[in-house]
């Protein structure tokens, strides 16, 4: 039909007209995409403290417009989909659309229909038919483009970044002494207990930390430098704490094994003493073991051997394993590890280990060979056996330290301590004294440390500390520490590490001197808390609590019918009313009275408002 | 293959023939128009049934009209016209005709012989009032006649005249003693409509007319002949595919198994037959050649589906405990329904 030719010339332009369109309107969508991908993609790197460049997002806008127009302007666009637009821009009665379906029929309406639709489409152009339109991305590419302006001109930075990158502070920029309290009482703590064990390792580390802080304090060490000697301070008292659980391990073992045989069974209680003088009672224990059973102190000494060389080859592994993990657990502080002295401490402990295992075999051996040399052998077995208990009480000691050193390098890596958030730092000190959230177990912490006073007794739930015998505690604390702050340092040492132990007795007299100087103007003065137990003043206010409701026209007409015959809604009148009626319903609906199109209905609601079981499927009746 | 020459002259009919009916329906209407006041819609979605070669139900309050607009419709068409009273003891013998004893031949010689006397059915124009008033033995005689164009007595069957357009009325208020239609007859009419109380002006106009002197007569326009003719041309309007898609998918929209609106799931127990959409695709056809047009458009198809299906679908309990309509059904249907798929 020769009418059909312009027809299809006109479905033809539209068509494409409407890939244009679309194509835009893809690329205003991809452009869109693109430019949300690059804000969040700028506020990411600016949360990071980073920056990006220019021409990665001039290329990833670049290929989202293409790619947007590309996957839009290649779809299927049917000749139909333009009738209608013709028909639209027509009169809207399909005769566009019609005629192209009907082209091929060669009826003699159909023909006048072709007819009619093409000389009514001559009169219209592709651009008439689809005109310009606003791309349906836009809103979204206005957004994009706002929040892209937004992120680039207020750059964000998280929390995270600030704390890596804002740490780089100047070397020498002293610390106000009080804000390192908490550690210094726990370097004192350590070295008191240091010197009452007579631990020279415990009192090292001790002193270092000390030392440490003490140049932190005065700026005399940056941060970073003091974050590193910190770390090693910290993976030394781990590894000290290890190794006195090793002793601790081959103790028991030994004990167990003096235990078994009547003549050295006191040697072994002698080891379970733990004042400080079992050294010298398991001497003589075994001294007198070896002078009067030669022979069950030989099987003794042979046993505990064979326990020391157990416990030795057991941590020997755990240590391997232990090192193993540790090592790839903590890359970072690579560099401030000191290398070798990990491996060569356990070897020291090993050794130990190693040389009282010989020496017990060695004593056994004497002992029942019937050696002279039995009795002095044992004695020496038994002062080292007496050493090792005494060092055992120092690993809950060790392990304090290096908790306290693990959280002081926390707070200086939140920069906590250089103005850092207070509350923060008081969370710090009351977990650090272990008293959090519990009143009452500060009290004697109060008294010591004075200068804490009432801000640490605020902090307390309900605390209930009286200042006054804060205070008499300090004060009475001032005056033996100001007497004896003098000697610190001149006592004698013994032995291996005795300057170690000079150094704690020195710092604790010197740390109790401080505090003696820093108590008695006036601290602790404030009025406690309310005792425990008692009601505070604080007001309260009650809280408001969103209820989720549902929204709805709540139940309609056939579920108010239909519930009415729910069990637990139906009472057992209402089944009996209802059986009543029944069979009246019935005769009703028999009867003609009820007009047959309607007995549907009638019958249905008595079907719903009949009795119905409750969920167990028994029938109400 | 058909010359140029004769094509453009074919061309030239078809339009013409378009142009014509278009012309007749108007004349038609214009003619009814004179003794009925106002119900536009109504006279034009009657006089479609009756080109479609349908029946109309005519569904509204008594004293509105409906028995005068068919009686003047026939008058208009000169077609015989006739009306039946449904009551509740109507028996079909009464609308069908029946056979009588009939004596025939000279005195001495009479012999007697069944004659089957013509029921008022026998017309082109039946106006059957009030029609849910009389049983549904009674209701489906009619069955026959409007689906097959025939009655059946006994053995005989007896063709009735085309045009045959039923067009029955029922008054949805009083439901005492009345027998709703069942959904097979329901079925078989091309429209239901609703017949509303007229305007404010229109009543003006009502009264004017009835209360004076003079009634307007009313003279034929269109014959018989023409009717057929006209019935026919609707027969050859060409349907485009999607258009026709529309419409299937229209009807499909119905069904509460297949349909996707949330109206249709909830309240309709059962959605229209394909003779919906043999009503919906007639009327849009008719109301193509009315409008001038050769073909369907989308626009037809949605005016006409109210009328044609909203006897169609029938409500469930839940639909009728809400209150809701079929008319309220279809309409979602319209609102949901992309026009292509």
């Amino acid at each position: 039909m020769p009418e059909v030719g312009p027809l299809l010339a006109l479905l033809r332009g539209i068509r494409r007209r409407l890939r244009l369109w679309v194509a835009l309107e893809g690329a205003v969508a991809g452009a869109a995409v693109a430019v949300i991908l690059i804000a969040a993609a700028m506020v990411a790197a600016h949360a990071a403290g980073q920056t990006i460049g220019v021409r990665g997002p001039v290329a990833l806008l670049t290929a989202a417009v293409a790619l947007g127009a590309l996957i839009r302007g290649v779809r299927r666009i049917s000749l139909a989909s333009c009738a209608r637009f013709a028909d639209a821009a027509l009169d809207g009665q399909d005769r566009v659309l019609s005629a192209l379906f009907l082209r091929d029929q060669e009826t003699p309406l159909a023909r006048a229909l072709v007819i009619d639709a093409a000389a009514r489409a001559r009169t219209l152009a592709p651009g008439g038919a689809v005109a310009p339109r606003r791309p349906k991305g836009l809103p979204a590419l206005t957004i994009g483009v706002i929040v892209l302006a937004a992120a680039a001109i207020v750059p964000v930075r998280a929390r995270e970044a600030r704390a890596l990158i804002a740490p780089p502070r100047a070397p020498g920029i002293p610390l106000p002494t009080s804000i390192l309290d908490v550690e210094r009482d726990e370097a004192r703590r350590a070295a008191a207990a240091a010197v009452a064990l007579g631990d020279e390792r415990l009192a090292q580390l001790a002193v270092e930390l000390d030392g440490t802080l003490r140049r932190l304090a005065a700026g005399k060490i940056s941060d970073g430098d003091a974050l590193e000697q910190l770390a090693a301070l910290q993976r030394r008292a781990a590894e000290a704490a290890q190794e006195a659980a090793r002793e601790a391990q081959a103790l028991a073992a030994a004990q167990k094994a003096l235990a078994a045989e009547a003549a050295t069974r006191g040697a072994s209680e002698a080891l379970s003493n733990e004042d400080g003088d079992a050294g010298s009672r398991a001497r003589a224990a075994l001294g007198a073991a070896a002078g009067e059973n030669p022979k069950e102190t030989a099987r003794a000494l042979s046993a505990a051997a064979n326990g020391v060389s157990s416990a030795l080859g057991e941590s020997s592994q755990g240590d391997r394993d232990g090192n193993g993990q540790r090592r790839l657990s903590r890359p970072d502080e690579k560099g401030a590890d000191d290398g070798a002295a990990g491996p060569k401490r356990e070897n020291d402990g090993e050794r130990k280990l190693e040389r009282l295992q010989r020496d017990l075999g060695d004593a056994s051996n004497a002992c029942s060979a019937g050696d002279p040399s039995c009795r002095s052998k044992a004695e020496k077995s038994g002062d080292d056996l007496g050493r090792m208990a005494g060092r055992q009480a120092s690993s809950e000691s060790l392990r304090r330290l290096e908790r306290a050193v693990r959280q002081m390098r926390e707070r200086l890596g939140r920069g906590e301590m250089r103005g850092g958030d207070q509350s923060a730092m008081r969370g710090f000190e009351r977990s650090a004294h272990g008293d959090n959230g519990q009143p009452g177990q500060g009290k004697g912490q109060q008294g010591q440390q004075g200068q804490q006073g009432d801000s640490q007794q605020g902090d307390g739930v309900a605390g209930g500390e009286g200042s006054g015998e804060a205070i008499a505690d300090a004060n009475s604390q001032d005056g033996k520490s100001g007497k004896d702050g003098k000697g610190g340092g001149k006592q004698p040492g013994k032995g291996d590490g005795a300057e170690a132990l000079g150094e704690a007795i020195a710092l604790i007299q010197e740390r109790e001197a401080e505090e003696s100087r820093s108590t008695g103007n006036g601290q602790g003065n404030g009025a406690g808390g309310p005792p425990l137990g008692q009601r505070g003043d604080m007001q309260s206010r009650g809280h408001e609590t969103e209820a989720r409701v549902t929204s709805g026209a709540g139940p309609n007409r056939a579920e108010v019918i239909g519930g009415a015959a729910d069990r637990g809604f139906a009472q057992r009148g209402y089944a009996r009313v209802f059986s009543d009626y029944q069979a009246a319903v019935e005769d009703a609906l028999a009867a003609s009275a009820v007009p047959e199109g309607r007995r549907y209905v009638v019958r249905r609601y008595f079907d719903l408002i009949r009795p119905r079981p409750g969920r167990t499927g028994k029938a109400q009746r | 293959m058909t010359a140029p020459a004769d094509r453009a002259a074919t061309d030239d009919i078809a339009a013409a023939a378009v142009a014509g009916f278009r012309a007749d329906v108007d004349r038609l209407l214009a003619e009814v128009a004179r003794r009925i006041v106002g119900q536009r819609d109504v006279a034009g979605a009657v006089t479609s049934a009756l080109l479609a070669g349908g029946h109309v139900l005519l569904e509204g309050v008594p004293g509105l009209g409906k028995t005068l607009l068919v009686r003047t419709l026939a008058e208009a068409l000169d077609l015989s016209f006739s009306r039946i009273q449904f009551t509740p003891d109507l028996m079909p013998a009464d609308v069908l005709g029946t056979n009588l004893i009939v004596e025939a031949g000279a005195p001495g010689e009479m012999s007697r012989r069944f004659e089957f006397q013509r029921g008022p059915i026998f017309a082109h124009v039946l106006l059957a009032d009030e029609i849910n008033r009389a049983t549904p033995k009674t209701q489906s005689a009619l069955l026959e006649a409007m689906q097959e164009q025939s009655v059946t007595v006994g053995k005989q069957t007896y063709p009735l005249p085309p045009p045959f357009f039923v067009l029955a009325t029922q008054n949805p208020i009083e439901m005492e003693g009345t027998y709703p239609l069942p959904e097979a007859q329901l079925d078989r009419f091309t429209f239901k409509l609703r017949v509303e109380p007229p305007a404010r002006e229109e009543l003006h106009g009502i009264l004017d007319r009835t209360t004076g002197s003079e009634e307007p007569a009313i003279r034929p326009v269109l014959g018989r002949d023409r009717l057929l003719e006209m019935r026919a041309l609707v027969r050859q309007v060409p349907v485009a595919r999607p258009v026709q898609d529309y419409a299937v998918r229209l009807i499909e929209a119905t069904q509460p198994t297949r349909s996707a609106v949330a109206e249709v799931k909830r309240f309709v127990r059962y959605g229209s037959s394909p003779r919906g959409a043999q009503a919906v695709i007639l009327a849009a056809k008719i109301e193509a050649l009315r409008d001038g047009r050769f073909a369907p458009s989308f626009a037809d198809v949605r005016r006409v589906a109210l009328p044609a299906l909203r006897h169609r679908v029938l409500l469930n309990f839940d639909g009728e405990a809400e209150g809701a309509t079929a008319d309220v059904v279809v309409g979602a249907v319209l609102a949901g329904l992309p026009e292509m798929a």
